[in-house]
This record gives structure tokens, C-alpha cells and sequence, in this order.
């Protein structure tokens, strides 16, 4: 067999064993600039103001059906998040640095609560005058459970047949009209629709039997989809978007009970019969925002109204695919987080995505969105933006996202035009 | 043809040379004739004619030997008839040789004849001739003269070591003249060196080249078959060419090597030289074994005389003799340098420690560090090894490219998904998030590049050490030293110094 030719040089070093081992720091040397810096993409994750959080040490299957902010105060933040498969009530706790982590007491509502299903967009209320959430939820046997709380939550039942879950608010009821507690001032407390019947919730000397009231027009019982509040004075007015499509207001009264009750004013007609899991959210003094939709046909329903006047501002925007929204106040400015979490991103469908529009008082909602988030990297089935909420951090606001099993914190935002909405909200950075 | 002896006239004796040059040839047209005849003479016995021929050659034209050959006649006469005159003759005319030419190549083997011939004319006159008796002539017995006449005189035989000298025979003789006179005369090689100057007279047998160069004149090469009874003249007339340099190249080392612009055609003599030379920068080397070679780059000027000297510095030799089965597909090289293309290879080294170097392809190379000593040989007997395969080497360069080019293509995905990343988040459109799988992957392919480079690395240096690792037997040699002793040689035609070898 014919052998391979050295060069003479190579044949004159051969037996050269210094000069190999000479050549091997040489080049291992040349092997280590040559050689990817893998820290540079440790540099690159910390660079990135998107904090993701992947569903943490918690027993559901489907983390992050629904979340909510937590306690409004402090550094940091917390988020609530409701999961489904196996329910769970867990909250994730940003520090300053944005750093996230799964906070002790993560709740197993089946095993605690004997609450084994979620509606598929559990109702998860903030109390807007402290760090409690609500969630509502139907808990069988003719009640719907109200857990209340931060980091530990309290249940409430109200019971009502059927159980369903219609809608539910924060409000402001009037003093209390059972003549045990005749006239006792009452704190913000949830207030669960249920059909056409809403109920008070009670959180200590519950009147027996518990009241309810059923909200009617003409003396028929509206089907109630959302449920809002408008302040009158000390208390709140209730409004109610009813599967016919009207918004109406009734008295706060309807909190402590009556057999029937007719609107306060003629009601609304908005076009637009919402679908379960439709929202009434307060926007700023007496304008509201409706959110509905339609689980069936993807139809959407995006409105301001002015609940002082009962008229619509502005026009409506009707983007498919809506299915929840939350309000983000930026100083003076509001916007109005909209999720999509079917829509298609990059061609991956039900990868999903967000969207902001600026909201004002003359105008209503701008027929643009202020900005669209979704993930960098979509995939299908990821359900981006299926619940939104914006979460007080370090004194601000960002904007939080929930997709499939996976948080998404907005530290930073900048607008579609180039303007920052927030400028880094993190320590340290 | 009558005649046994040539008559060559060079150059056709030519038309335009004979006005100027008519009376030196026709006394060497004399000196022929003479000796034609004398040569004719003696072969018929008539030693006295052909004695008188050769002497009258000589008085044509005084070459020695011419009267070697009178003396010649006059031997064989004194031979044949004990004739104490006709040795005495002979005597004379071998004296007039010796002094013609005291440096004559025979003159010892001459002089033994003259003593020898000297005793027998002693003999002779001490011993009478005895005289023959008539047939019939009972009285007379033979070697005794008789008183009446009637007997024949008997001379006495020759002695002893007149017979062992044997019959003596005229010479042939090789003439060499030019004009003008005085040029070098080369015999069959310039690097012989110079044989002699016109002109010149004397015995050459066989066939030769015959080289005549003067300065200034063009050269003249002719080839001679000498016959050894024959007078054979080679006249060149030279004609003058004022456009030719002179050189004259000496060296402290008489018989180096001269070569002149181009080494590839070999050494134009050995010095002393002296020819002409196209006028011009001429390169020339004078080389001798053991010394270092010497090179001038000299400009030879036309019709000037343009002396080199060339002193060269050497050190005492040894042989190396290098030999072995397929040396000679191999190279040999000291001290880096080829000292033989292709073996085997007998050269002398200077003495000292040098490394031999023995290179075959597909072989592996034979390396020693040895000490060469003055005047002797060192012979090397190598037994070459082949060449192990490298293909252990090969798979390992093989892996470790297969490796780098996979450690490349790893790198560049990685840093496709680091700009990607850097370019989105500086974008911000939408931000990349913090658990964007990219920062995984991009780190995962990062350190699997690196990993990959070095298990590249790892492969290269391990094909570097099958490289040079020594695989299979070694390339070996034989060393045995033997020492040259220089021994004088004597020999027909040549006298000096040859080397033997014993161990």
C-alpha cells in the first residue's frame, strides 16, 4: 500500500516531541478565540425587558387561565394566577430586579375547596380599594364560591340554583337593610351575577336568607353577561350588559336584595349580544368599557360609553378574536389591553397576541392599537394574551400577558410610533 | 604505398602557410625521406644504410630520436656480427640520444644498454673470432682461424646479456609542431592538463585527441592514430585571432577542477590552465576534493592576458562511502547538503563530525551524527525501512475536520441566534422574552461549537502525533571505518601516489 507523502519539513520534526506539545497550548489557544462565547446569550437574556415566567411548581396543567394583580404596593409586584386541570390559586412575586419566583401557599382548590372545574375564563376580581382579588367560581351543590384574599384568601359562598356564573364586580354597596345590621356601612365587596339574579357578598353576618335580585326590564329578567359599576355618590350603580345586547344601570341597592328591580335609566343598546365572559371595566369618572365576544364565531365587541349619559364615545372596535381586557393607566393616558389569544401570529394559529389602544374621553378608543405584543418566537395553540391585567411594579404599571403555562411581564414598552409607553421599570437595569 | 611511414602535414600543409613556412618543412620533408628509407634499410639488414638515414634525418631536423634509431642500426649490426665497431657505433649514437634528450622516459633502460654493449665490445676485442674450416678440411676445427686462409672467420656469439636485451628496432615517432611555436599541447583531455609546448617530438601509440591552443590563436583539435614504426607529424598552422581573451587559471592545488559558466557540462580542465576565452564576464569555479571551492566572476578582456588565481582552502578528507540495497533511489545528504544525488555514493568529507542524512521516498529517513577521519573511509551500509502507513494520521485529520466543520456550522447557527436576538431586542418589535427558547438553543449550539472545536482539536494534535510518532522499525546503517594508506605506484606511462585500502 502506497503511504502518504510527509513534506520534508514534517519529516525532519518527526521525533519532535517538544515541538507537539508546544503546538498543543498553541492551539487550544487558537481553538479559544475561535470558540462561541455562550455567556454573551446570558448577556443577551438579562438585556431583554420581557420577563417570562413558565409555569411553575404548581399541580395544574393549564397555568395561567386567568390572573390579576396582586398587592398594589411595595417593590416589586405580585401577580395572581388562577390555573386550570387541576385548579390552583398560586401568586408569582416579582422582586425590584424583575426576578420572578413562585410565592409559598399555592392553593389546590380541589383539594381545599372542593372545587374541581373552572369556568374557561375563571372571573378574577381586584379590589380596587386594597390587595384582595376575588375569584368566583361555580362550586356546585347550588353555591359559587367567593375566594377572597391575597396571600391567603377567605371563602365566601352565595348560593343561588342554578350555580352558574354569569358575571361578577367590585362595588360599593349601601349600608346594610336587614334589620339585624339595619343601616351598618358595608365595605367594597364582589357582587355575582348569576342568570338574571345578582348577589351581595357577604363576608361576615351573612343575612339569612342570603339576598338576591333579579334585574329585569319590563318585568322580564335580563340574562346578565357582564357586570360593572358606576359611581353615584358614596355608592356605586350597577351596570349590566344583558345577552340582548343592552347595557343597563341599576341601583347599588341591588347588593342587599329585592325580588325585581327596573333600570335607572333606559338602557343601551349596543348591537352586540355578548358572550359569556364579556366585561364591563371601568374606565376613568363615568365611562366604561365593554369587552365582548363570542366564543362561537370569534365576532368581538370593543366600546367606551359614557354611563353618566348613556351613550356610546366614540366608535367601536371590532377586531376579531377579542376575548379579554384589562385597563392600563400611564399618567394622565389610558389604554385598554385587549387579548386575542386565537388570533394567528407568523402563521402559527391561536399563537395569539395583544394589543393597546389609547383610550379618551371625547374620542373613546383609537381605531389603531397603540401597540401589538406577542411572542418573539409564536407557537401554535400558545394562546398569548387569554387573560391581561396590568400589574403595579415598583410604583408603575406594566403590562402583564398570560399564554399557555407561560407569564409574560412587560418591564419596558415601547409604542408602535417609537415613543416609550414606559421607559425600564426593573432595578438595575 | 611504398612508403611505411605517414607523412601528415597539417592543415594541408596549406597553400597560404608554405611561402611563409617552406624552409622548416622541407627540412622536415628531408628528415622524412631519410627516414622512409632508413626504415627500409634496416628492415632489409642493411643496418649501416639505415644508420646513415637516421643520422641524415637528424641533420634535417634534430629529433632525439633519430639518432636512438641510428643507434638502434648500428646495435642490430653489431649484433648480428659480433662487430665490435658497429657496437661501438651504436654506443656513440645511443650517447648522442641521451644528450639530445637527458630527460628521455627510457634514458635508464638506454644507458643499461650502453653498459651491456660497452662490456660485449670489451668482450669481443679480449675474445678473436674463430675461424670456420673449409669443407673437407679435416685440420681446421671450427672457431680457429687457420694459418692458410682456407678457413672462414666465425664471429663469436653474443653474449648473454646482449641476448637478453633482445633485437632493438627503429622507433616511430609523433612530431607535433605549430606555428607560430611554443602553444600547449593537450593530449585527450584538457583536464589532464598540458602534455607538453610545440614542438614537440616523441612516442604516442594508439589513437589520440590532440589539442593545440596559444593565446591569441585560434585552437586546434585533431585526432592521431600513432603507429609505433612510423614517423608521424601533425603540423598546425594556427591562425591568429586577436578577438579571444587569455586566461591563465592557477591554484595553490595543481589538478582542481576548473569549470567556466556552467557547471552542469563539468570541468573544462585543471589547473594550471591557460586558453583562450571568449572576451566577456566569465564565471569560474576551481573545485579540488577537500577544499572549498573557490569562484571568481572575472571580465576577460580581448587579446589581454587575464591571470586567476584561484587559492584554495581545505581541511584533511576522509571517504564516506555510502552503499546499501535501493540506494540507488536514495538521496544522500551531509550536513543538509546533497552530497550525492542518488547513492551509492563514494565522495570524500572533511574531517570531522558530520550528520549523514538518507532519504528514500516512501522510506524513512536514515540519520546519524558521525565523525569522518582524514584518510580514511567510512562506509555506511544502510538498510532502509519503508515508510509506515499514516492512515491512523488521516482518520485523525479526517475526524478532527469533520469535527471543525461541524464546530463552524454550530458557531454560526449560534451567532445567527445571538444577532437575531440582539437585533429584536434592540428593535423591540416584538421584544424577544427572557425565556425566548433562542437564548437556549443559541447557548446550546454556542457550547456544542466549542465543544465540537475542541474534540476538532483534540483530533488534529492526536493526527499530529500519529504523524510524527516513530512507527514500525527504524531505517538502520551499518558503520565500518577503514583506513587509506597511500603507497607510491609506478606504472608504463605514469609515476606517483595510489591509495589502497586495508582494514
Amino acid at each position: 500500500m502506497r503511504t502518504a507523502k510527509l513534506p520534508r519539513w514534517l519529516s525532519s520534526a518527526r521525533s519532535s516531541a517538544p515541538w507537539i506539545w508546544a503546538a498543543l497550548p498553541a492551539a487550544l489557544c487558537a481553538s479559544s478565540l475561535g470558540a462561541c462565547k455562550w455567556s454573551e446569550f446570558d448577556d443577551l437574556e438579562h438585556e431583554t425587558w420581557v420577563g417570562s415566567t413558565e409555569k411553575p411548581d404548581v399541580a395544574s396543567s393549564d397555568y395561567g387561565v386567568a390572573i390579576q394583580r396582586g398587592a398594589r404596593s411595595g417593590d416589586g409586584g405580585t401577580l395572581v394566577v388562577i390555573g386550570a386541570g387541576q385548579p390552583t390559586y398560586s401568586r408569582l412575586v416579582y422582586s425590584a430586579q424583575g426576578d420572578s419566583s413562585l410565592a409559598s401557599g399555592s392553593l389546590e382548590l380541589n383539594a381545599q375547596y372542593g372545587i374541581g372545574t373552572l369556568e374557561p375564563q375563571p372571573i378574577l376580581l381586584a379590589d380596587p380599594t386594597g390587595d384582595d382579588v376575588s375569584l368566583v367560581i361555580n362550586s356546585g351543590a347550588n353555591s359559587i364560591a367567593v375566594l377572597t384574599g391575597g396571600a391567603q384568601v377567605n371563602l365566601h359562598q352565595v348560593f343561588v340554583t342554578p350555580s352558574t356564573v354569569s358575571a361578577a364586580t367590585y362595588m360599593q354597596p349601601p349600608p346594610r337593610t336587614d334589620a339585624a345590621h339595619l343601616g351598618e356601612a358595608q365595605p367594597v365587596q364582589p357582587l355575582v351575577g348569576s342568570g338574571d339574579l345578582v348577589l351581595g357578598t357577604f363576608y361576615a353576618n351573612v343575612p339569612t336568607p342570603q339576598p338576591t335580585c333579579k334585574l329585569t326590564e319590563a318585568a322580564a329578567g335580563i340574562d346578565i353577561r357582564a357586570l360593572g359599576t358606576v359611581r353615584d355618590g358614596a355608592v356605586d350603580d350597577v351596570l349590566a350588559w344583558g345577552a340582548g345586547g343592552k347595557l343597563y344601570k341599576y341601583p347599588g341597592s341591588v347588593f342587599n336584595g329585592c325580588d325585581t328591580i327596573q333600570p335607572l335609566a333606559p338602557p343601551i343598546d349596543t348591537g352586540f349580544s355578548p358572550g359569556p365572559g364579556s366585561q364591563i371595566l371601568a374606565l376613568f369618572g363615568s365611562l366604561v368599557v365593554l369587552q365582548g365576544h363570542h366564543d362561537s364565531d370569534d365576532d368581538s365587541f370593543l366600546q367606551v360609553y359614557d354611563v353618566a349619559t348613556m351613550t356610546a364615545v366614540g366608535g367601536p372596535v371590532s377586531l376579531p378574536k377579542l376575548r379579554t381586557a384589562a385597563i392600563f393607566t400611564s399618567g394622565a393616558t389610558t389604554y385598554v389591553i385587549a387579548g386575542y389569544p386565537t388570533a394567528a401570529v407568523d402563521g402559527k394559529t391561536s399563537a395569539g397576541q395583544v394589543l393597546l389602544f389609547k383610550t379618551a374621553e371625547t374620542t373613546g378608543l383609537a381605531a389603531q392599537p397603540a401597540v401589538t405584543l406577542n411572542d418573539a418566537q409564536p407557537e401554535s395553540s400558545e394562546s398569548f394574551g387569554r387573560a391581561v391585567v396590568a400589574m403595579p411594579f415598583n410604583g408603575a404599571e406594566v403590562v402583564a400577558v398570560a399564554a399557555d403555562n407561560e407569564i409574560f411581564v412587560y418591564f419596558q414598552l415601547e409604542l408602535a410610533d417609537g415613543t416609550m409607553l414606559y421607559e425600564e421599570t426593573r432595578e438595575g437595569r | 604505398m611504398q612508403s611505411r611511414v605517414v607523412f601528415v602535414v597539417w592543415l594541408a600543409l596549406c597553400a597560404l602557410a608554405l611561402p611563409a613556412y617552406g624552409q622548416p618543412a622541407d627540412a622536415l620533408k628531408k628528415a622524412q625521406t631519410a627516414f622512409d628509407q632508413a626504415q627500409l634499410d634496416y628492415l632489409q639488414g642493411k643496418y649501416d644504410e639505415a644508420a646513415r638515414g637516421f643520422q641524415e634525418a637528424y641533420g634535417a631536423r634534430q629529433f632525439p630520436q633519430f639518432l636512438y634509431n641510428a643507434g638502434a642500426s648500428f646495435h642490430m649490426k653489431g649484433k648480428k656480427g659480433s662487430d665490435p665497431a658497429a657496437y661501438h657505433s651504436a654506443v656513440d649514437a645511443y650517447r648522442k640520444y641521451l644528450a639530445a634528450d637527458p630527460q628521455a622516459a627510457d634514458k635508464d633502460k638506454v644507458e643499461t644498454v650502453i653498459k651491456v654493449l660497452e662490456d660485449e665490445i670489451k668482450r669481443l676485442k679480449d675474445q678473436p673470432p674463430v675461424a670456420t674450416p673449409a669443407p673437407g678440411d679435416p685440420t681446421t676445427t671450427p672457431g680457429t682461424a687457420t694459418a692458410t686462409g682456407t678457413a672462414a672467420v666465425t664471429p663469436p656469439a653474443p653474449s648473454q646479456e646482449v641476448q637478453q636485451l633482445g633485437d632493438v628496432k627503429p622507433r616511430g615517432l609523433v612530431v607535433i609542431e605549430s606555428e607560430p611555436s611554443n602553444a600547449t599541447i593537450y593530449v585527450d583531455d584538457k583536464r589532464k592538463g598540458s602534455f607538453a609546448t610545440t614542438p614537440w617530438s616523441g612516442t604516442l601509440d594508439g589513437d589520440h585527441k590532440i589539442i593545440i591552443e596559444k593565446r591569441g590563436y585560434t585552437v586546434i583539435e585533431k585526432t592521431i592514430a600513432a603507429d609505433p614504426t612510423k614517423l608521424f607529424v601533425l603540423f598546425g598552422a594556427m591562425s591568429q585571432q586577436s578577438f579571444l581573451g587569455w586566461v591563465e587559471i592557477t591554484s595553490n592545488v595543481p589538478g582542481a577542477d576548473i569549470y567556466i559558466d556552467d557547471k552542469a557540462i563539468g570541468a573544462v580542465g585543471r589547473t594550471p590552465l591557460s586558453q583562450n576565452l571568449k572576451p566577456g564576464r566569465h564565471t569560474f569555479w576551481i573545485s579540488a576534493e577537500g577544499y572549498d571551492e573557490n569562484k571568481q566572476d572575472v571580465e576577460v578582456v580581448a587579446n589581454e592576458v587575464t591571470p586567476i588565481k584561484a587559492p584554495l582552502k581545505g581541511a584533511p578528507v576522509g571517504k564516506l562511502n555510502v552503499t546499501g540495497l535501493g540506494i540507488e533511489d536514495a538521496m544522500i545528504a551531509v550536513d543538509g547538503k546533497v552530497l550525492c544525488e542518488r547513492g551509492p555514493c563514494l565522495k570524500g568529507v572533511q574531517q570531522g563530525e558530520h550528520t549523514i542524512t538518507v532519504t528514500r521516498p516512501d522510506f524513512k529517513p536514515y540519520s546519524r551524527r558521525i565523525m569522518i577521519q582524514a584518510k580514511t573511509e567510512t562506509q555506511i551500509r544502510i538498510t532502509l525501512a519503508p515508510t509506515p502507513s499514516r492512515g491512523d494520521a488521516i482518520v485523525a485529520y479526517g475526524l478532527a475536520g469533520v469535527f471543525g466543520g461541524g464546530g463552524i456550522l454550530l458557531g454560526l447557527q449560534a451567532n445567527k441566534y445571538r444577532d437575531d436576538l440582539r437585533k429584536e431586542i434592540a428593535a423591540g418589535a416584538p421584544p424577544p422574552d427572557s425565556n425566548d427558547p433562542r437564548f437556549n438553543k443559541g447557548k446550546i449550539f454556542a457550547i456544542a461549537a466549542d465543544s465540537t472545536f475542541v474534540i476538532a482539536g483534540i483530533c488534529a494534535l492526536t493526527g499530529v502525533y500519529y504523524t510524527f510518532r516513530e512507527k514500525g522499525a527504524p531505517s538502520t546503517g551499518l558503520i565500518d571505518v577503514r583506513a587509506l594508506a597511500l603507497r607510491p605506484e609506478i606504472g608504463p606511462g605514469y609515476a606517483g601516489l595510489g591509495m589502497g585500502v586495508s582494514w
